[in-house]
């Protein structure tokens, strides 16, 4: 019963802010927010065996991701199952922790590296964006254009909104004037982009740094972990490098 | 509300140049319209030049803000507050504070009431547009590329060097068909693609295919050209040439081209060798056709590919001559992208045939060695085709129509001389058989396949029909001498002389159905429940004439047969699949109901049988890591006898092997368990994986088997206890320290216990073998050198309980080596050694030991045009021996024939492409 009570306060409560978020132009300074993350599959399928499977199977594998915010910290965690798993790309999310401290701009990761875990401690990247004056709405929200590029080569596509003033975003984006609510690796082919924005932090997850007992180790030295292993992997693995140091 | 119109910015220029120089900004945020304080509004400064962030900050709850430590130079400083128009302005900072006072916004409502006065101007600077040219509206000479087109488009300049300019910018990419293949040199497509080929020239700013395929931008401001291809220019060719020639005895000449139009391919080959030498590999079959290819998405949507290289014409012993043709047709069409497979091939094969097997029969009671030599010649022709069609009605239905047939015809004569002595070594019976064959088999396969999803929620109902049809029919002659002696004094004994014609008609036809619906129950739980019904009808029609009076004309009844047999299944199964996050479990069950029936038409006599057979299964896969899998699962298999086991055909064509048939037969029962483990670790480049199996029969089928002293044997299948085979492989590798060197580790065990009866007494044989496999290798960059080394020691062993002192046990060592080298100025070595030394046994006496060594020497000798000379040398040292060995139960068998040995290719290889690909260059 109190269960009960509780719930119905919580669904009051949000919708209650949500009014108030559209109704007026309050900023959001903590809450959660989901986002969908879609990878064109296809795109990596080459050759002439590819071609015969290509249209039989779907085009987009998607998962579903989590960031917990509040004004100096940041939390990215995975998130709910999607309905529907890709056939053969059907690997969970991963299980991958994120905190960044927006304060002191540090980034700590607890990461699996295929069999391994390690711990990233990190200054946040530098990301050199280029601000456009183009934008979009995502769940409501007007988010503008940002477009940066990382590791000299990888373009990234980010839209921010200056609705909710924590610079932070998914995976460890962050630094631009306002939260990213969407983000494209197009070189890649992934996406993504929230489908749920709520204004109350739920008691768990803490946004708290994630531990363990390896040595923690920075980008360079994951870098050069992973270089060593798949340096003739060829083009996936220079994917898969990216993808880690992200 | 257009969306111009949000995304409008108020640009309202403040006169800058009258403050003093600043390295900071300060300033106010005001909605002067209300005279409302802005917080929280966001203050970011941009670089003038390129728009790149460089600093940002929100406003205090009194509207201010202050931004410090900026270096000299234009920047942009944009104001953000939601539903405000945006404030954006270029600012000049020198070295000293820029404080630029109260800065007004407005909210967009206000602004809409002032915008649809200024509207048409920003119509005007609508960025993003797309400028089309049709390309046929531009004249240019026949020979013309696209390079030349371009030069006649307005807007577009091409200069010497090639590079491209578009408005006044510099082109960055030029995409084919809005795909990016040719790599980042734009001269790649402009200058090798011919202007005809092209509809439409498109220009615009960074959009790139990448940005269509995610749906948004992805950011690089390139100045692109798109060209748009005429649906029938799609096309290009490729392939290969390659023959080479000893000028003597051998010789290999192949020719493989492909050439395609859009999505429409065709391939073809020519191939003739006598080198044995043949098969065409599936990448080869994709291209060209030829092979048995086939892939797709199956039932629970897992993908397959299969290739079945040509098995009628494989492991012929002898040296072949093989002729081979095909061609092949590939479409996709439609919307829904329906597809058509079509091949046809042609294949001819001429092999000599020279062998020798050695038999050691091992009784309770004595030893029978048996020497047999035969001599063969063969010639097989054989013509294939098939299509394979598959229709998407609409995005939930797909049907899928195969069908396939061959005809061919094959002749052949073998001629055998055998002896059979007694452990004395005496002679107990000797004989000579020629048989000629002549046959010609034709057969259509025809399958109709159609999926239909049922909802979004994963229910499926697939359905199958099929049919498929046999026939054969031939004749041949068979002579055979055998005489018996009597080893102890070595007198003739008896002696049978057979003289027949044998003509034999063999027609067979299957039908089956089967219909299997996916449901799922639960989040993680789904049903699978299915029905087949299959019907078989065969007849079997085959006669021997005796010779009389220069005719062959009369009938012999006993070695003459004409049976009819029909079997008719239903089966029907469920099975329950639970999928958890780590791991999944699956469980279900089949049961068939069987009935076989046989009619002979001479004696006017039938026979049915009707059995209940159950197939349960079950199986456990666990992710117990991010690195390591686990799978166990069971399969229990009842396999009725066959009609042949009952009531076997009598035939005379050995006459030292005679099958008799046992009614009382009951069904086999098989318990297959299987295993696989598997941990990847990449970081520490280690993998280990394993995978076993054991297989235990109930009631298996083997063999009754009486030997008399006349060396004749007499067959009959039984039911027996306790046969079981297993095996266990295991692999190793890891990098060897910290050296780039590969190390392998494969040990594999196999053991089998098999029951039969010879001469009455109960024979149970052991074996087993074991090996472990150690390699070393190493992988150069760039693909320039390869080496690897292995080593395999294997022991093997066998008893056979009737005769335990005559143990069977030898060792096997075999040395492989496989090196390729990419030298200076085009030249490629490559070269493979494997060497077998087997122990020598009492039965094996001869020395089969061998040094294969194969090696190819490659030059390029025409740099743009791909050709290379090549030379080819196979089995350098001449020690290739045709061999194998074989124990069964109470039999020991070696057997060595004819093979290719030695021989050296010269010759030439020549890839070729041309059209689109030569762009693409990705074939090779």
């Amino acid at each position: 019963m109190n269960n009960k009570i509780y719930t119905i306060i919580c669904i009051f409560c949000s919708v209650a802010l949500h009014y108030h978020v559209y109704a007026q132009d309050i900023f959001l300074k903590k809450g959660w927010i989901e986002f969908e993350r879609q990878e064109n599959v296809q795109k990596d399928m080459e050759g002439v065996w590819a071609e015969n499977f290509k249209d039989k199977i779907p085009k987009f594998k998607v998962t579903y991701h989590n960031l917990y915010f509040d004004e100096s910290k940041t939390l990215f965690v995975n998130g709910k199952e999607p309905k529907e798993k890709h056939p053969w790309f059907n690997e969970d999310a991963s299980d991958d922790i994120i905190f960044s401290d927006l304060t002191s701009k540090q980034i700590i990761k607890k990461q699996q590296v295929f069999e391994r875990t390690i711990l990233l401690q990190d200054s946040l990247r530098n990301v050199e964006w280029r601000i456009t004056d183009e934008t979009r709405d995502i769940v409501g929200f007007e988010c503008r254009k940002a477009v940066g590029k990382l590791l000299d080569s990888i373009y990234v596509v980010a839209f921010f909104t200056d609705q909710i003033p924590v610079n932070g975003g998914p995976l460890a984006f962050s630094q631009l004037p306002g939260m990213i609510l969407g983000l494209a690796i197009p070189r890649y082919s992934i996406t993504y982009f929230a489908t749920r924005i709520e204004g109350i932090l739920p008691t768990k997850p803490q946004i708290v740094a994630p531990t363990h007992k390896s040595k923690p180790m920075n980008y360079t030295e994951l870098f050069q972990m992973t270089e060593k292993a798949m340096k003739d992997w060829g083009k996936w693995g220079k994917k898969y490098q990216i993808l880690f140091m992200l | 509300m257009p969306k111009h119109i949000l995304t409008f910015v108020v640009s309202i220029l403040f006169a800058i140049g009258g403050f003093a120089q600043s390295s900071s900004i300060s300033g106010q945020v005001k909605d002067t319209s209300q005279q409302l304080l802005l917080e929280q509004a966001s203050v970011i400064v941009l670089k003038a030049k390129d728009s790149i962030l460089v600093k940002h900050t929100r406003t205090d709850k009194n509207g201010k803000f202050a931004i410090n430590d900026l270096q000299a130079g234009k920047y942009i400083l944009l104001i953000t507050y939601p539903r405000y128009a945006s404030f954006e302005d270029i600012i000049d900072i020198n070295e000293s504070s820029l404080q630029l006072g109260i800065i007004p916004l407005i909210t967009r409502a206000k602004l809409l009431e002032e915008v649809i006065v200024r509207s048409q101007v920003s119509a005007i600077r609508i960025k993003g547009d797309t400028l089309e040219f049709k390309a046929d509206s531009f004249k240019v000479g026949q020979n013309a590329n696209v390079e030349d087109l371009l030069k006649r488009l307005p807007g577009i300049q091409v200069n010497a060097k090639g590079e491209i300019t578009a408005q006044g910018r510099r082109v960055q990419k030029v995409l084919v068909d809005g795909e990016e293949f040719f790599g980042d040199d734009p001269t790649l497509a402009t200058q090798n693609l011919a202007a005809k080929a092209v509809d439409k020239v498109q220009v615009f700013e960074r959009k790139s295919n990448e940005a269509v395929a995610t749906e948004i931008d992805d950011g690089v401001r390139e100045q692109t050209v798109n060209l748009v291809l005429k649906e029938d220019a799609k096309k290009g060719y490729f392939g290969r040439a390659e023959a080479g020639s000893d000028l003597n005895e051998f010789y290999d000449a192949r020719l493989l081209a492909n050439r395609f139009k859009g999505s429409k391919k065709l391939g073809g080959y020519v191939t003739t060798n006598r080198t044995g030498r043949n098969n065409i590999n599936w990448e080869d079959a994709q291209n060209f056709g030829g092979g048995n290819f086939t892939s797709g998405v199956s039932e629970d949507g897992g993908m397959f590919i299969s290739f079945q290289s040509d098995q009628d014409f494989s492991g012929t012993e002898g040296i072949p001559t093989n002729t081979t043709a095909g061609v092949m047709f590939n479409n996709k069409y439609g919307k829904l992208k329906n597809s058509t497979q079509n091949n046809y091939n042609f294949r001819n094969q001429l092999a000599i045939g020279d062998g020798r097997t050695t038999t050691q029969f091992i009784l309770p009671d004595t030893v029978f060695f048996q020497e047999q030599a035969r001599v063969s010649n063969a010639q097989r022709w054989r013509h294939q085709g098939s299509t394979r069609n598959e229709l998407k009605l609409d995005s939930l239905t797909t049907i899928q129509i195969n069908v396939n047939g061959q005809i061919s015809r094959s002749t052949s004569d073998v001629s055998n001389t055998d002896q059979t002595k007694n452990e004395e070594r005496n002679l107990v019976n000797e004989g000579i058989r020629t048989r000629t064959q002549n046959s010609l088999s034709q057969n259509l396969n025809t399958e109709l396949f159609i999926t239909r999803k049922l909802n979004s929620k994963g229910s499926l109902l697939t359905a199958t029909v099929s049919n498929r049809n046999s026939y054969t029919s031939g004749d041949g002659f068979l002579f055979n001498t055998n005489n018996f002696f009597n080893p102890n004094i070595g007198s003739l004994d008896s002696s049978v002389v057979t003289n027949q014609l044998k003509t034999i008609y063999n027609k067979s036809n299957t039908f089956n159905s089967r219909l299997s619906y996916n449901q799922p129950l639960a989040k993680r739980l789904t049903l699978n429940l299915n029905y087949s019904f299959q019907r078989t009808n065969n007849e079997n029609d085959n006669r021997s004439f005796e010779q009389r009076n220069g005719k062959y004309d009369s009938l012999n009844m006993i070695f003459s047969n004409h049976f009819i047999f029909d079997n008719t299944s239903h089966t029907g199964g469920f099975k329950l699949a639970y999928k958890q996050k780590k791991w999944n479990v699956q469980a279900g069950l089949g049961i068939q109901n069987l009935l076989l029936e046989q009619r002979d038409l001479f004696k006017d006599t039938s026979l049915s049988r009707s059995f209940t057979n159950f197939n349960p299964t079950a199986n456990f896969s666990w992710k117990f890591s991010s690195s390591g899998n686990f799978n166990v699962s069971y399969n229990g298999t009842q396999q009725a006898p066959s009609l042949a086991q009952i009531a076997p055909l009598i035939d005379n064509n050995n006459p030292l092997m005679i099958s008799i048939g046992n009614p009382a037969l009951k069904p086999s029962f098989n318990h297959n368990i299987n295993f696989w483990f598997g941990d990847f670790k990449v970081i520490s480049e280690r993998n280990i994986y394993a995978y076993g199996n054991i297989n235990i029969t109930d009631n298996a089928f083997s063999t009754r088997e009486t030997i008399g002293s006349n060396g004749v044997r007499t067959f009959q299948t039984v039911n027996v206890k306790g046969n079981i085979f297993g095996n266990l492989y295991v692999s190793y590798n890891r990098k060897l320290g910290n050296t780039p060197i590969d190390f392998e580790l494969q040990p594999n065990v196999q053991m089998s216990v098999n029951n039969n009866f010879v001469n009455g007494l109960a024979n149970k044989v052991t074996s087993y073998s074991l090996g472990i496999q150690t390699g070393f290798g190493y992988y150069g960059e760039e693909d320039k050198i390869s080496i690897w080394l292995g080593y395999e020691p294997e022991w093997n062993n066998s008893v056979s309980s009737i005769q335990r002192n005559l143990q069977t046990a030898f060792w096997i060592h075999t040395i492989t080596s496989d090196i390729s080298w990419k030298l200076p100025k085009d030249w490629t070595i490559k070269t493979n050694l494997s060497a077998n030394f087997r122990q020598q046994t009492e039965v094996f006496g001869r020395n089969v030991n061998a040094i294969i060594w194969n090696a190819d020497i490659e030059k390029k000798i025409v740099k743009k045009k791909n050709i290379f000379l090549t030379l080819s040398a196979n089995d350098i040292l001449n020690q290739n021996i045709g061999f194998s060995r074989n124990i069964r139960t109470n039999m020991i068998q070696e057997n060595t024939f004819l093979t290719v040995q030695r021989f050296f290719l010269l010759g030439f290889r020549w890839k070729f492409n041309g059209g689109a690909m030569q762009l693409g260059g990705n074939n090779e």
